[in-house]
């Protein structure tokens, strides 16, 4: 009897026991199942960001510009941080960085802090080594730029999360820059992967970008600008090299310039794309666009006789001067020699909304659409405004004010036989054609192009821009400089725009120079830079030299150098 | 009998599927390890890729091989007026 009530007792007991597990069983696996379920989610699936490469700039020939390379960082989630003095000392060294400043950031109460962004490969692993809770490394990417200074101001640099601060970096950030992609991971109790459960958004890479600049015209151009600016002393120089037929922007040179490798301790002064961004007033290098809206309009013919009185004349109460006196002269000459007086008169024989808008066809005052951060469109006054001195500073260039890059596209205009074209960055493939206006006749543009032909030859203001073995057409300019209250002694902006070759121009080049040292005038310092320029572009383009225009005789061809080497003839 | 050869039938099915699962279990975590190491691999090679394309890049300096061909073997940029055309 008491065996059985034992039994039975025990027998409860144990029922108890097991419907006390049954309820709990119920509780955690059916009620309270989701709560739990999340919770244990959320220790050990993660949502992990991948970083998306950043497409690389590359020039017209694929050479690159701009490359993005992938760099540790080192990163803390100072939640989760358990390091002892010693380890944190050992840490601090292994990153070269101050314990105290490192333990203020480990004490953040942010879940995710960088402790050194970008580091060498070397320090990531000696990290990695320490082997601390919280602390690891993540991927992140570098931008090199290994044409340096040289092409700076057109690629332009990104900030150190890689988004594009300035140039082509910043115009074209979204393509450049591609997506992140997202993950579901699940890690365990140590924080490592254990598997990707799913791929939420996969990464996109950023695109290449070809851009249409040629990286050995504008090495040549820079060096050129470069070693012009040295020698004259001047404060800036700019230089910018357009295709004619397609707009596209082949060299684009700024002086001073910077390492977007090394940007501490440089400043705006370096990093503007003057070029671009900066307005100036162009002075003579303007007036073949006066004269073709004269031209166009019919009130002038190229041997129409102007008189440019022995080089001074009153406008007004007002006065134009010519620093070399002319008499009467046809319109090719004032072009030639580059006369003032010439061309304010015939700026005056004008309509100002009919010089207004022909100005405005070869694109002053308007974007050169490239779509560089910051372009300029000059300054260019409604003609309403336009007093009659205006209209004939306008003439020769002043009361105006153009980018370099704008006047390389008017330039273009004219070599191009009357077409205006947006200037782009990127490169056109080749076989594609560039749809543009035509603001010009092909006989008024023909005709300028004439006159500016012999700008460069040897009786022009431009000879020293003649490149041998081709014909050359250009302007030089020298604009006084605007100051507080009038223009100023001394300070002068040398400029030089052409084409060649005249017959089918395959470059347009402008280069000036702001504030050289004596002698300051455009032809004297700007022309040979245009000179070295177009001599080398041509070069590469592979424009053959004209038959006939070679001054020195070509050379004993290779093998029968050899020959007569062979008879034992002295070769020179 | 019969119910007992359904019930064995059923049992040895529950586990062949048992064995599959853990099977195709081992086989994803397989596949997911060579997933990482693939993706291991393609990061170093896009961090060699990267440097050596800055290498080319570095060694190609149009101003390295420029000073190059000038002191070593002595040569200079044709000037215009040294180019001809020897096309028929």
């Amino acid at each position: 009897m008491r065996t059985a009530w034992r039994g039975r007792f025990a027998q409860f007991l144990l029922l108890l026991g097991f419907l006390g597990v049954t309820a709990q069983l119920v509780r955690v696996q059916v009620v309270r199942a989701p709560a739990l379920q999340a919770e244990a989610r959320s220790q050990s699936v993660h949502h992990v960001r991948v970083p998306a490469i950043r497409g690389p700039i590359l020039d017209r020939h694929g050479a690159p510009l701009a490359v993005s390379t992938p760099v540790p960082s080192v990163y803390a989630a100072p939640p989760e941080v358990a390091a002892s003095p010693d380890q944190l000392r050992r840490l601090a060294q292994a990153l070269d960085r101050d314990v105290a400043a490192l333990r203020k950031r480990l004490t953040s109460a942010s879940p995710f802090v960088y402790l050194k962004r970008q580091v060498a490969p070397q320090v990531a692993e000696r990290v990695k080594a320490l082997g601390l809770p919280g602390i690891g490394t993540v991927r992140e990417y570098r931008r090199y730029y290994p044409a340096g200074e040289v092409a700076a101001h057109v690629v332009g640099f990104t900030g150190v999360d890689g988004r594009g601060l300035e140039g082509v970096e910043l115009a074209f950030n979204q393509a450049l820059t591609g997506r992140a992609g997202k993950r579901l991971v699940e890690r365990d109790a140590l924080g490592r992967d254990i598997r990707t459960l799913r791929v939420e958004r996969p990464v996109e890479r950023g695109q290449p970008l070809r851009l249409s600049l040629d990286g050995r015209l504008q090495y040549a151009t820079y060096q050129a600008v470069k070693e012009a600016v040295r020698r004259h002393e001047a404060r800036a120089g700019m230089a910018v090299v357009l295709d004619p037929d397609t707009g596209e922007v082949l060299a684009l040179a700024n002086v001073p310039s910077y390492n977007p490798n090394h940007l501490d301790g440089t400043g705006a002064a370096q990093r503007r794309n003057r070029a671009v961004t900066d307005a100036l007033e162009p002075g003579s290098i303007f007036k073949p666009f006066n004269v073709a809206a004269a031209l166009e309009a019919g009130l002038v013919q190229p041997d129409t006789v102007i008189n440019c009185e022995q080089g001074l004349m009153r406008v007004g109460n007002r006065r134009v001067h010519d620093p070399h006196p002319l008499g009467r002269v046809s319109v090719r000459k004032v072009i030639q020699k580059s006369s003032n007086i010439g061309a304010a008169k015939i700026a005056l024989q004008q309509d100002n909304a009919e010089l207004w808008r022909h100005l405005r066809d070869f694109g002053f005052g308007l974007q050169p659409g490239s779509g560089y951060p910051g372009e300029t469109r000059g300054i260019l006054h409604r003609p309403h405004q336009w007093q009659r001195f205006d209209r004939a500073t306008i003439g020769f260039g002043h009361g105006i004010a153009t980018s370099a890059l704008q006047m390389a596209r008017a330039y273009a205009v004219l070599a191009n036989g009357g077409v205006r074209r947006p200037v782009t960055l990127r490169r056109v493939a080749a076989g594609e054609t560039v749809a543009g206006e035509r603001v010009l006749s092909r006989q008024t543009a023909a005709q300028v192009k004439r006159m500016l032909n012999m700008v460069v030859s040897p009786e022009g203001t431009g000879h020293r821009a003649a490149v041998e073995g081709y014909r050359v057409a250009g302007k030089t300019g020298t604009a006084q400089k605007p100051g507080k209250g009038g223009y100023e002694e001394g300070k002068y902006v040398a400029s030089f725009a052409g084409f060649a070759p005249v017959a089918d121009p395959s470059l347009v080049a402008v280069v000036m120079l702001d504030e050289p040292t004596e002698p300051y005038y455009g032809g004297v310092v700007a022309a040979p830079v245009f000179r070295q320029i177009m001599a080398q572009g041509l070069r590469l383009r592979r424009v053959p030299p004209q038959p006939g225009r070679q001054v020195a005789p070509p050379p004993v061809p290779l093998r029968q150098a050899q020959g007569d080497k062979a008879k034992g003839e002295q070769v020179s | 009998m019969r119910l007992l050869a359904a019930n064995a039938a059923v049992g040895l099915l529950v586990l062949a599927t048992g064995l599959g699962l853990v099977w195709s279990r081992e086989q994803a975590r397989q596949l997911d390890l060579s997933i990482r190491d693939q993706r291991d691999r393609i990061q170093r090679l896009e961090t060699e890729w990267s440097r050596l394309q800055l290498e080319r890049a570095s060694l190609a300096a149009r101003s390295r091989v420029e000073r190059l061909a000038r002191e070593r073997f002595d040569m200079h940029t044709p000037d215009a007026g040294e180019i001809w055309d020897f096309r028929p």
